[in-house]
């Protein structure tokens, strides 16, 4: 009987353990889709700060992407995508683009562009129902388009 | 009685020729020895030399000057050098198998324009917005990673130390080449004087094709995978109305943002070699701090230091490699200085002076050990303590400084301090470092280390402001080595730990 009362109070003991264990060394992962009418559930949880304009225009491939976010908060980026018409997780060499934020409260990453119009959402929550969205676009120029504006004004100016 | 008169007459002679050699050589150890002076009489040396010899020499020895610049070259070498073309962007540091072509090409560029074999077209001043977007097109930017007088830095790159730049630059610390001008296709150089702050373009007549040519070579090779961004690109060096910053970073702070790879690497050597190699050198140590070996004092401490003692300083050497000279305080310490005009002294006879002493040092160890060596500190003149330049020098490793730990916290290889001319205080480490092939190590990117700035310095208040960025290997007492995040934050150096 005391043996029972022992083993029943051990069994509890390491229940209790592996439910705090099994709950410190879950982290939340952001959803793998979003719609492409997601809005923000709470405002100002992300700043987006680069790139500093909603539709921006560039000839460069690579974008860099950065944000201010609370510490500990996860960030997370998507891509549009116009066959599903949703925001898709963006993952570069089977790592996703997710970072949970440090004391700087800054997030910083690079996405590549392809040519002509690319969608992007990029996401700071702290779970499924606490989150700010911030959706923007950019515009890749292709090289020879640029080459014909320089040639152009190159004329005017010679 | 004939041949007795003749033996005396030789005899006389031979007397004669014997005192005559004899005071010569009296005089000379009394003039260049000191050997028979008595303490504190040392001075009577150390003005014949200066007043006399030193000026005799000069006549004969004028490489000197030419081997300064050589060491310059050598030991002033850019931090990176970053291309940047329409997106891609390739840095270039020590170690990268392209950067001795790059650092040749930019200082080839450079050296034509201050030689004025390019001629200058024209020169504007230009906004540092504009410098900053110039980085975005295709240029090469050469970046010392500290500030430079520019007379130094004209010696380092073309050989002399005025040129046509001289009245617009007194300190610089990079370049930029841009090779497309915005549409006009033109060739120019910008720099940054960072003492009045003002920035120009100077517009150049050259053929572009060919460095343009070289420059797609080098992007074609190197090119590829995640792009190193430039604070400003991703506004981290400016506050936001909406969202207070704990840190900001100066704008052109370059920020991996991915995990960076680093050669591993390892002391040369085991203890008992070392020990050996540094018990070897002590001669040749003796004599470049001209330590009178006859009438010094000299002992063993209770850490097994040899410790050398003369009137007007002391000199340690340590069984781990570390070698201390130190001037006793009111005396001038050691004469280092090729030339007797001391007033004006400046970060130019300074650094001449550092460098050459160096040098004479480092020519007693391995041929490898001086091409290792990078001049970490700022080569600027002073407000203040205008007579007296603090240098340091680190021993680098594919670009990547080793800094030993000492009760001061991390520090250069070489520190010393030069006033007037006169070695006051020198410190060394000499071990030497090596890589271990085919082994790297991976620090996380530099966001995640100030992470942990941030947790240990940032007060609530005002963000903190880093101005630098680079990664260093530290070693500690115990000897072990590892790779680190530092930078300079609000003025001061720190490890981001």
């Amino acid at each position: 009987m005391v043996l029972k009362k022992y083993i029943t109070k051990i069994c509890v003991v390491l229940l209790l353990l592996v439910m705090t264990v099994g709950l410190a060394t879950s982290v939340y992962a952001a959803p793998d889709v979003l719609p492409a009418d997601i809005e923000s559930t709470e405002e100002g949880l992300l700043t987006l700060k680069a790139p500093e304009q909603l539709i921006t225009s560039t000839n460069n491939k690579k974008l860099p992407i950065s944000a201010t976010v609370p510490e500990g908060a996860q960030v997370t980026v998507y891509r549009f995508d116009p066959t599903t018409g949703n925001y898709h997780k963006i993952v570069v060499d089977d790592v996703p683009m997710e970072t949970t934020v440090g004391a700087t409260m800054l997030y910083a990453g690079q996405v590549d562009l392809n040519e002509g119009n690319n969608k992007f959402l990029i996401r700071g929550g702290w779970d499924d129902s606490v989150y700010t969205v911030v959706k923007f676009e950019v515009n890749l120029l292709n090289i020879s388009f640029m080459d014909r504006i320089k040639g152009v004004i190159s004329a005017i100016f010679n | 009685m004939f041949k007795k008169s003749i033996v005396k007459k030789h005899l006389k002679n031979v007397m004669l020729f014997f005192s005559i050699g004899l005071m010569f050589f009296l005089v000379w150890q009394i003039w260049f020895g000191s050997y028979f002076l008595p303490g504190g009489y040392d001075y009577i040396t150390t003005s014949f030399r200066t007043h006399i010899m030193n000026p005799i020499q000069q006549w004969f020895t004028k490489e000197s000057k030419e081997g300064f610049s050589q060491n310059m070259k050598v030991l002033f070498k850019p931090e990176k050098i970053i291309l940047n073309h329409s997106g891609q962007r390739v840095v270039f540091q020590s170690g990268h198998k392209d950067y001795e072509e790059m650092r040749s090409l930019s200082n080839e560029f450079i050296s034509n324009v201050l030689l004025e074999k390019y001629t200058i077209k024209s020169k504007v001043s230009i906004s540092v917005e504009t410098y900053h977007s110039l980085l975005k097109g295709k240029t090469i930017y050469v970046d010392y990673g500290k500030e430079c007088d520019f007379r130094l830095f004209s010696l380092a790159v073309c050989d002399q130390s005025s040129s046509v730049l001289t009245e617009d630059l007194s300190v610089i610390n990079g370049y930029i080449i841009g090779l497309h001008d915005s549409v006009m296709n033109d060739v120019s150089l910008y720099i940054t004087d960072k003492k009045s702050n003002n920035i120009y373009r100077y517009v150049i007549e050259t053929e572009k094709s060919t460095l343009d040519e070289q420059l797609k070579e080098f992007l074609e090779e190197s090119a590829g995978g995640s792009i190193p961004s430039y604070s400003f690109e991703l506004n981290f060096h400016k506050e936001q109305e909406n969202s207070a910053s704990k840190v900001l970073f100066e704008p052109l702070v370059l920020l991996d943002l991915t995990t960076v790879e680093v050669p591993t690497i390892q002391l040369a050597g085991t203890e008992e070699e070392n020990r050996e190699k540094f018990d070897e050198l002590t001669d040749a140590v003796l004599e470049v701090f001209s330590v009178n070996s006859r009438t010094m004092r000299r002992y063993t401490d209770l850490e097994n230091a040899r410790v050398f003692v003369e009137n007007n300083a002391t000199l340690t050497l340590y069984p781990n490699g570390i070698l201390e000279y130190q001037a006793v305080q009111g005396s001038h310490g050691l004469d280092i200085s090729n030339s007797t005009d001391r007033t004006n002294y400046d970060v130019h006879k300074a650094t001449a002076d550092a460098v050459d002493f160096v040098t004479e040092l480092c020519n007693h160890m391995p041929n490898s050990y001086f091409k290792h060596l990078q001049i970490s500190t700022s080569l600027v003149n002073h407000t203040d303590k205008h007579n007296s330049f603090k240098l340091s020098f680190d021993y680098c490793i594919d670009g990547i400084p080793v800094r030993q730990q000492t009760e001061n916290g991390y520090c250069p290889v070489i520190e010393m301090e030069v006033r007037e001319g006169y070695l006051t205080s020198y410190r060394h480490n000499l071990k030497v470092y090596e890589k271990r092939e085919n082994e790297i190590w991976q620090l996380p990117p530099v966001i995640s280390a100030a992470d942990k700035l941030v947790n240990a310095l940032y007060d609530g208040t005002n963000a903190l402001r880093i101005e630098k960025v680079a990664v260093c290997y530290t070693v500690d007492k115990e000897g072990n080595i590892a790779p680190t995040w530092n930078g300079i934050v609000d003025g001061k150096e720190r490890l981001f730990e």
